[in-house]
């Protein structure tokens, strides 16, 4: 459903990127307790209590153990180079980060930290993948192409799970604790502006960006 | 003779010992089959309940096996991830393609029969094994709804002629129900048989009313026991003659699809082989208890009786006269004693008699003496009375004549009393010297009638004779029964008053000898008679005899009282004034083998019988055979 950015869509995109002419979003989204839940399970308790500090972080595109989702323009297309691989390390029996947006064309580097061995895998049509098992320091990398939810869990242990979002643009942002998101960089005009929450999945709105200036989105509870 | 006790005492003694023994052993014998029997039927019956216990346990095992299974599977991330793959991605055929993959996997893994993935809402995703089509909805069987809530369950689940032990558990990722897993395993004859294995029984599973599986041979007795409405507790069952207990119970569990039952059936008669054998063995203990008990009871009421036996005939035998029967009672207790006692008893009571009898032999011995020494002065006295009487020794006035004539007939009586005294010790002495020959008993009557007939002219009396012709020839003693004939007569004459009748006479008696009353004669005449008797009669019309005094006439000495009433006023006739006459004439003729019987009523006279028995050769003898026999003419 998401078009391959294709070689002339990427210059395009650097033009536009060029062009300076660029806004901000600024998001904001009611999360539920549920929302806030997610993680469920025993050994997620950990992350309970990281909530409360974790409102600085809103905005932020650095994945951290304290996003509660994934916001993207979905229809700007990709134009440069895929950004450096990102880490999903498995520590503690944990996937860090919990929620991981991949740009697509990007590579995700699968790290066991742990003294265990871990087999990470997933069915998610997006990504079909079984990485077997692996014992401490040693990495896997993957690319993803294709755009959409891939859930990744590891074959060993039940309650770890990390769910990686393939975002088709890089204008992306994690939603915080407190239900914020900022995008940056976002190209002047009318965009789709696509909202992904783990219990709610995916959610779109219309959004016009104004040169220059900030967009503020807010989507309701629902 | 010994009288014979009507019940023994050995019988009395032998059923109260035994009978008590005999009785507890019966009762025993009664109260322990009876028991057995009772408590075979409780052993088998709790045995059975046990046992179904134990396959109900075994069951619940088994879905407790899944159930433990299925919660294994259902935290597995490999078999869940599909399943919370967001809705958008489970619309295409490979979604289902490899959870029926996965599913597959893991169903050969846990090796079920059944592996039913449905969704959070009861739809089915995935089956392997069989299952309905994906998209089947699972959400009214209670097991799947129980799962959709969060719980596991286990139960049954009937498809068609295929019944399963099941076990369902929800599927939750994180606490989010994401759907249910559905595991079964078939109720198949291998299972069957491990339950059979396990209560000793033969199984039936029995679905709604079919004997769906069944270990037992009997399929006929399977299907009645399934096609009949389920019984509370343990019942009886009989098919082709052999007992069986069958126990059918409902299987706990939600269900699906039916209702399962098993039957657990055990062969009563093999159950009860060992009991019926202790049943027999005992039974055989308790007929040789018995027999035992009898024996032991005869010995020991023989062991008191012997002795009681043995003193009873001693007692016996003592009236007889034995003292000598042997007692051989030596036990030491009270039956010895008594058999002491006794022995003392007899002793002086033999002592006693011998004393007696050596009293009376003395006397008999005086008697017999005196008496003979009597009759040689006598003989003097009346001699020269004769003499003297006939004027041989000088002249006698009339005077001395009759004295002389007292003088010898005072002699002649004292001289009859000496005879008859001896006569009467010899009698007594069983010595009295028959010597027998064979006589014309008829011309011997006439002769002793004759007599008589001079004596009673005397009293005007009215002889009469009645002398049958042929009498015979018995073997007599001619002299000696003479004198007893003629002490009857006599006797009659006596008796009888002045101007009455007396008759004599002789006939043929009837066959048989006479009997009895000649015990110690001289048995040659006894021993060898044969058919036929004589009988000598004298007959009466004199004072008569008491039926009371019968016997008593003829002891030695009677008491005369009556002899004053004698219508004479004489005492002419009385010259054997001791009575002696009628004994005498006993002694006589129960020396030759004969009897005395009297007829007599008071008032009108007596008849005497004289009966002599006619020896064997003297029937068959012709009269007038050259034998010297001094015949009458």
């Amino acid at each position: 459903m998401r078009s391959r950015p294709t070689a002339g869509g990427v210059v395009l995109g650097l033009l536009l990127a060029n062009s300076a002419v660029a806004g901000t979003i600024v998001g904001s989204v009611t999360l539920t307790p549920a929302d806030l839940s997610f993680r469920g399970g025993a050994r997620s308790n950990a992350y309970v209590g990281q909530l409360s500090g974790a409102a600085g972080n809103s905005g932020s595109v650095v994945p951290s153990d304290t996003t509660y989702g994934v916001a993207y323009l979905s229809d700007v297309p990709i134009t440069e180079a895929p950004p450096a691989s990102v880490l999903l390390d498995q520590k503690g029996q944990r996937f860090i980060p919990r929620i991981l947006a991949v740009v697509v064309g990007q590579a995700v580097e699968f790290r066991n930290s742990d003294n265990v061995f871990h087999n990470v895998f997933s069915y998610s049509p997006p990504k079909r993948f079984d990485l077997g098992r692996y014992p401490r320091g040693k990495s896997k990398r993957l690319i993803f192409q294709k755009p959409g939810l891939v859930q990744v869990f590891c074959d060993i242990h039940s309650d770890m799970r990390s769910d990686i979002v393939v975002v088709p643009s890089r204008r992306f942002a994690y939603v915080g604790a407190d239900g914020r998101f900022r995008i940056e960089d976002a190209p002047e005009g009318k965009h789709t502006l696509v909202l992904w929450l783990p219990r709610r999945g995916e959610r779109t709105a219309s959004i016009e960006v104004a040169a220059n200036g900030t967009t503020a989105a807010v989507l309701g509870a629902e | 003779m010994t009288r014979r006790p009507r019940i023994s005492l050995l019988l009395k003694i032998t059923a109260l010992t035994s009978l008590p023994i005999l009785g507890v052993m019966v009762a025993a014998l009664f109260l322990v089959n009876y028991r057995l029997a009772d408590e075979v039927n409780k052993t088998v019956t709790s045995d059975l309940s046990r046992a179904a216990l134990a396959f109900e346990n075994q069951m619940e095992r088994e879905g407790e096996n899944l159930e433990r299974i299925g919660v294994v599977v259902a935290r597995d991330p490999k078999f869940f991830a599909l399943l919370i793959l967001p809705r958008t991605d489970r619309q295409n055929a490979d979604f289902h393609q490899t959870l029926l993959g996965v599913a597959s996997d893991f169903q050969r893994d846990a090796e079920t029969h059944l592996f039913d993935v449905t969704d959070e809402h009861g739809i089915v995703l995935a089956g392997a094994g069989r299952t309905d089509p994906p998209g089947a909805d699972r959400s009214s069987w209670p097991l799947v709804r129980a799962a959709m809530a969060g719980r596991p369950g286990r139960g049954y689940l009937i498809e068609g002629d295929r019944a399963y032990r099941v076990a369902t558990v929800p599927i939750l990722v994180q606490g989010e129900q994401v759907g249910t897993l559905t595991l079964g395993r078939l109720i198949d004859l291998p299972l069957a048989e491990r339950l059979k294995a396990t209560t000793r029984s033969d199984v039936i599973f029995v679905v709604d009313r079919q004997a769906l599986i069944r270990t037992t041979q009997r399929s006929g007795l399977a299907e009645r026991l399934a096609a009949a409405p389920p019984t509370a507790g343990v019942t009886h069952v009989i098919d082709g003659g052999s007992r069986f207990l069958a126990l059918r119970e409902r299987l706990d569990g939600a269900t699906s699809g039916g209702t399962v039952d098993f039957v657990l059936l055990r062969a009563l008669d093999q159950e009860t082989a060992v009991l019926a054998r202790i049943s027999r063995d005992l039974t055989l203990a308790g007929a040789a208890l018995i027999v035992v008990a009898l024996l032991v009871g005869f010995l020991v009421s023989s062991g008191i009786t012997r002795p009681v036996r043995r003193l009873v005939e001693a007692a016996s035998a003592m009236r007889d006269g034995d003292y000598d029967y042997p007692l051989e009672v030596t036990s030491r207790d009270e039956m010895g004693l008594l058999a002491a006692h006794f022995e003392e008893m007899r002793e002086s009571q033999r002592h006693e008699i011998e004393r007696l009898e050596e009293v009376d032999r003395m006397k008999s011995n005086f008697i017999a003496i005196a008496s003979h020494e009597i009759l040689t002065p006598v003989t003097t006295i009346r001699g020269y009375a004769d003499l003297m009487g006939e004027g041989t020794a000088g002249a006698v006035t009339d005077m001395q004549r009759e004295g002389f004539r007292a003088i010898k007939s005072a002699a002649d009586a004292l001289t009859r009393l000496a005879r008859d005294l001896t006569h009467m010790s010899l009698i007594d002495r069983r010595k009295l010297p028959v010597q027998l020959a064979l006589v014309d008993v008829g011309a011997l009557v006439e002769e002793v009638a004759v007599h008589t007939v001079s004596l009673a002219a005397e009293r005007s009396q009215i002889v009469s004779i009645s002398i049958e012709p042929d009498l015979g020839h018995p073997r007599i003693d001619a002299g000696y029964l003479k004198q007893a004939m003629t002490n009857l007569a006599m006797n009659a004459v006596r008796f009888t008053r002045d101007g009455g009748s007396i008759e004599i006479g002789a006939r043929r008696g009837g066959g048989e000898a006479p009997a009895g009353g000649a015990e110690g004669a001289a048995s040659a005449g006894a021993a060898e008679a044969g058919v036929g008797t004589v009988e000598i009669y004298v007959t009466d019309t004199g004072i008569g005899i008491s039926k009371d005094d019968f016997e008593k006439i003829f002891a030695k000495i009677v008491e005369l009282k009556d002899v004053n009433l004698h219508s004479s006023g004489t005492t002419q006739f009385n010259s054997s004034g001791l009575g002696l006459g009628l004994s005498i004439a006993r002694g006589i003729v129960e020396a030759h083998g004969g009897t005395i019987e009297v007829e007599s009523e008071v008032g009108r006279g007596s008849t005497f019988t004289i009966v002599i028995p006619l020896p064997q050769a003297e029937v068959d003898l012709v009269p007038g055979s050259d034998l010297d026999l001094p015949l009458a003419s």
